[in-house]
């Protein structure tokens, strides 16, 4: 049995910097106080978005021990914070579901340390005009069951007839994924051609096949057979199948093979023996290195910090005000990883909040009164970034010169941020000593909605609200949970009625629109900003995109600017056009960019981890092993 | 009346009661909004879908699509026939998910109540016939730490004590599957949870205890019995506990199902034990429809049918006590 003496000198790194570490699925999005899953894997399912460079990495994970001791050992065990919602890799879009898939389907490629390509399933890919892509899938792949082996022809019926089905018979949850691919044709079992509708030098980098499942043709064909005869509940009954719900058709495609769930309690998983990735180099030489993978769902947080300190999980997230119980400590590594999510403060430019929002320089003026490196550093204990537009400072296509920043350094300036309001305001409202007072004499209130329920959230809610106070402003703090936030306050309602939607592609002036409840102010959503293939953002700054749940309409056409980098051919290009767009969202602050906060990992001081800290955390993280087990 | 008759009668009630319990969860659940629609909605809208199919996508796989008649009338038929279908949240059979969760509750319940009930309803006795002695006031002490201190507190404090710093005990529920199920190792992951659940219920039987027998402490039968030179332990079975029972019979149904239902689910989510508290309350926080009728309906038959017994036991305990006079 190796022991900790094993590994090379320098091998008590304890705390470790990453860059835009690959977050999870696009679920996380919605919500910075919400779905924690306990979980110390950077990289689940890869469905997130992130970039970066190593230029903050203030330490590095040097503590290569040696390999030739490599030992298998008994078990990996991570956290959950709840049951997976769902097994069905078709309808799974949440980081706790894809957790419990992620060892026991690799997905076709990851992305590397330098966002490159970083073959599972498919060995490589080429392309000459960004538009035609071939892609190689390996020839040693096989499904469980009954199911044969992985070809090019079960990539094609899952695009044809599940991911771009017009019924949506599967219930698919990521068909938008699909929108741009034109056609996949299978050239022989392993070479797939896909063709999609513009040319686009980052769509290895989109989520299109990147992080993708897909189930095995033959286990599917019969039920669509079904469903095309007529039987509507054909999608049902494959989705109930012991085939999905048992995971039996994950065959040697993932290190590890479905063992147990015990509901509400663990999901178990053994080493695959026939695994095929292994050896493939030597880092995955006899890969994994754990004979069982097991996810012990423990609902609170302090058990599940509590069960790491005694050596009960091999890793755990851990939140921003606890890392201070682990760090400078010999028996944990923690590793910090940035994100692409965005946390922001909403102004409401609809008919229901307060006209003068609609001002860019009262918008400004707010901005100017909040200190953002309070919240980065004294709030989230330096565990978070602050932001200046939607884009992190790390991505290829921010760029300093363009950003103008507000809430930093000089930018923050309560003086200075009354004197523009006094200069913006309507004649209605003026300042009586400290007091901003409307034209009744009244002073100015400020409906301001956050989501409760995680103390971080609530903490920087308050200094908001009591930073706002210092314009003179009386700030009414409302804390609700995240999804009425949602379907109260952001959904576009009728008659007070939620209507489903968060904007009205359709609606005129959507500025007109209202929700159910009134508010000024919102706190406690956070943004995927894509800073791996920013084209995406089309969702969120236009007029009529489907989150512009604030009324923000933009004087410049931010779409037609957006389309147009998305599509150039040329990288320099690319940056140029998107370096823009972030200028002037950070000019216009259609709602005020806060901060980027960081994820917080911690392992066990017996992992070796065999990568580099990368944007791409976790990317091989089943070829990771341990010098003892912990858990003994 | 004969029994037969009135255990007919009291099962029938039984079913009537269930039905309107049901019906009303049933409504209740279907006026609830539905938090995870939003939370469908909004990443929807963040990848450029429509957020309205997606919402019509999610209640299309749990077949709320339907009408409500519909689906009220399929879910109540399902229930009082045993098929209780699929719970949308596992993906499996609802009579698995609570036949797999009720021994994880049992395993904490069972010992806690047996523990519950021997001890607090002998320290109750002891300090109803030691009134105002030091003992009955350091029971008493107990009793009202056990019944203030907050469960949730005493749970993490445990768990920091025995568990991180001194590393007795484990500090959550997490056996390894080779474990055996009967075995001492096994028995360490529940000495935790058990306290605690202890704690609290112990001290409740043992007010009640105390104040109820206090009544029969100075009865003139005791006194009687004590002038025959009756000994005093059976003199507190046979003269005070024994008349003192059907009262304290009523309230261990209220607290045995109270500490399934309510205390357990607190213990089980902070020590991770998967059990029937667990499984209903995530059922009612996740709107899983077909699991939140079923583990409904479990503690309402469980409560009536406990009612049932108990008053069938009055009649055994109490003879002075007849069918008629619960009619």
């Amino acid at each position: 049995m190796p022991h900790k003496d094993l590994k090379a000198p320098g091998a008590h790194r304890r705390e470790v910097l990453l860059l835009a570490g690959a977050a999870g699925a696009a679920g996380l999005a919605g919500c910075m106080s919400g779905d924690d899953n306990g979980n110390g894997n950077g990289n689940t399912s890869g469905n997130g978005n992130g970039n970066g460079d190593d230029d903050d990495v203030s330490d590095d994970i040097d503590d290569q021990a040696d390999v030739s001791n490599r030992e298998i050992q008994p078990n990996w065990i991570s956290p959950s914070a709840s049951e997976a919602q769902e097994l069905n890799p078709l309808r799974i879009n949440d980081t706790t579901s894809s957790a419990r898939l992620a060892p026991l389907l690799d997905g076709p490629y990851g992305l590397d340390e330098n966002d490159e390509f970083y073959g599972y399933w498919f060995e490589d890919y080429e392309t000459e005009d960004n538009q035609t892509w071939t892609f190689h899938l390996r020839d040693n792949l096989q499904w469980g069951g009954d199911y044969g082996q992985m070809t090019t022809e079960d990539w094609v019926f899952h695009v044809e007839n599940i991911a771009q089905n017009e019924d949506n018979w599967t219930a698919h949850v990521n068909q938008s994924n699909w929108d741009d691919v034109e056609s996949v044709t299978a050239v022989d079992d392993t070479t797939l051609e896909v063709e999609i509708a513009d040319p686009d030098p980052l769509f290895v980098r989109q989520p299109t096949f990147w992080g993708t499942y897909i189930l095995p043709k033959a286990l599917v064909e019969p039920y669509f057979q079904d469903y095309q005869d007529g039987n509507e509940n054909a999608g049902e009954e494959l989705n109930g199948s012991d085939a999905v719900q048992q995971l039996q058709y994950t065959g040697n495609l993932g290190p590890y093979t479905f063992e147990s769930r015990d509901i509400e309690d663990r999901f178990v998983a053994v080493r695959n023996e026939d695994y095929y990735k292994r050896g493939d180099d030597e880092d995955w030489e006899d890969a994994p290195y754990f004979e069982q993978y097991t996810i012990n769902i423990l609902e609170e947080e302090s058990t599940r910090l509590a069960e790491f300190e005694t050596g009960g999980l091999s890793s755990i997230t851990i939140p921003a005000d606890q890392v201070q119980n682990y760090q400078g400590e010999d028996d944990y590594t923690i590793v910090e990883s940035a994100t692409p999510y965005c946390s922001i403060l909403a102004y409401n430019q609809r008919a229901n909040g307060w006209e003068e929002l609609r001002k860019r320089e009262v918008r400004r003026a707010l901005a100017m009164a909040i200190d953002k490196e309070t919240v980065a550093n004294d709030i989230y204990r330096g565990f978070a970034k602050p932001a200046q537009t939607f884009q992190p400072e790390y991505s290829d296509f921010y760029n300093d010169d363009q950003v103008e920043p507000v809430g930093v350094g000089d930018s923050y300036n309560v003086d200075e941020a009354r004197s523009l309001l006094e200069e913006n305001l309507s004649d209605d409202y003026s300042y009586d000593g400290d007091t901003l007072v409307d034209a009744d004499g009244n002073q100015v209130v400020l409906s301001f909605v956050y989501s409760n329920g995680a103390s971080l959230t609530e903490d920087s809610a308050r200094y908001i609200a009591d930073a706002l106070g210092g314009l003179g402003i009386d700030v009414d703090s409302n804390g609700v949970p995240f999804n009425t936030m949602l379907e109260q306050y952001a959904m576009v309602a009728e008659d007070g009625e939620p209507q489903g939607i968060f904007n009205d592609p359709e609606a005129e002036d959507p500025q007109a629109l209202s929700s159910a409840r009134e508010w000024d102010l919102m706190w406690g959503i956070g943004f995927n900003t894509y800073p791996r293939s920013p084209g995406s953002i089309a969702a969120f700054w236009t007029a009529s995109s489907g989150t512009n749940f604030y009324g923000y309409v933009p004087e410049e056409d931010l779409g037609s600017m957006i389309q147009e980098g998305a599509t150039a051919t040329d990288e320099e290009e690319q940056q140029e056009i998107f370096a823009e767009v972030f200028g002037i969202l950070s000019r216009d602050l259609p709602v005020n960019f806060i901060h980027f906060q960081d994820d917080i990992y911690g392992y066990q001081d017996e992992v070796v981890f065999t990568e580099d800290p990368s944007p791409s955390w976790g990317y091989k993280q089943y070829s990771w092993w341990m010098t003892d087990d912990p858990h003994n | 009346m004969s029994m037969t008759w009135y255990i007919g009668r009291r099962l029938a009630w039984a079913l009537l009661a269930s039905f309107i319990i049901m019906s009303v969860t049933f409504g209740f659940l279907t006026a609830s909004p539905n938090p995870a629609t939003s939370t469908v909605a909004w990443e929807a809208a963040q990848e450029g879908d429509n957020p309205e199919d997606a919402i019509e996508t999610y209640e299309q796989t749990r077949g709320e699509d339907r009408p409500l008649r519909e689906q009220y009338v399929d879910f109540m038929v399902s229930m009082y026939t045993l098929d209780w279908g699929d719970s949308y949240t596992y993906d499996t059979d609802v009579m698995g998910v609570i036949s797999n969760s009720w021994v994880y509750s049992a395993l904490v319940v069972i010992p806690s109540t047996i523990i519950a009930v021997v001890v607090g309803f002998a320290v109750g006795i002891y300090s109803s016939t030691h009134q105002y002695t030091k003992s009955d006031y350091a029971a008493t002490f107990f009793a009202f730490f056990g019944i203030s201190v907050p469960n949730f507190w005493l749970s993490i404090m445990l768990i920091l004590v025995f568990g991180v710093m001194l590393q007795w005990l484990p500090t959550s529920y997490s056996p390894d599957s080779s474990m055996a199920f009967w075995s001492l190792e096994h028995v360490k992951y529940l000495i935790m949870p058990i306290f605690v659940l202890t704690t609290a219920a112990v001290a409740s039987e043992m007010r009640y205890a105390r104040a109820e027998t206090l009544e029969y402490v100075n009865a003139e039968w005791v006194k009687s019995a004590r002038a025959k030179g009756v000994s005093e332990w059976r003199i507190m079975y046979h003269h005070i506990f024994r008349p003192a029972t059907p009262v304290l019979i009523t309230i261990l149904v209220a607290d045995f199902v109270g500490i399934i239902f309510s205390t357990a689910y607190i213990v089980e989510v902070i020590f991770g034990i998967p059990g029937l508290g667990l499984v209903s309350y995530n059922a009612l926080i996740r709107m899983d429809t077909p699991l939140v009728l079923a583990t409904t309906l479990v503690p309402v038959i469980l409560a009536i049918l406990a009612n049932l017994l108990q008053d069938i036991l009055y009649t055994v305990l109490d003879p002075r006590i007849s069918y008629e006079a619960r009619n």
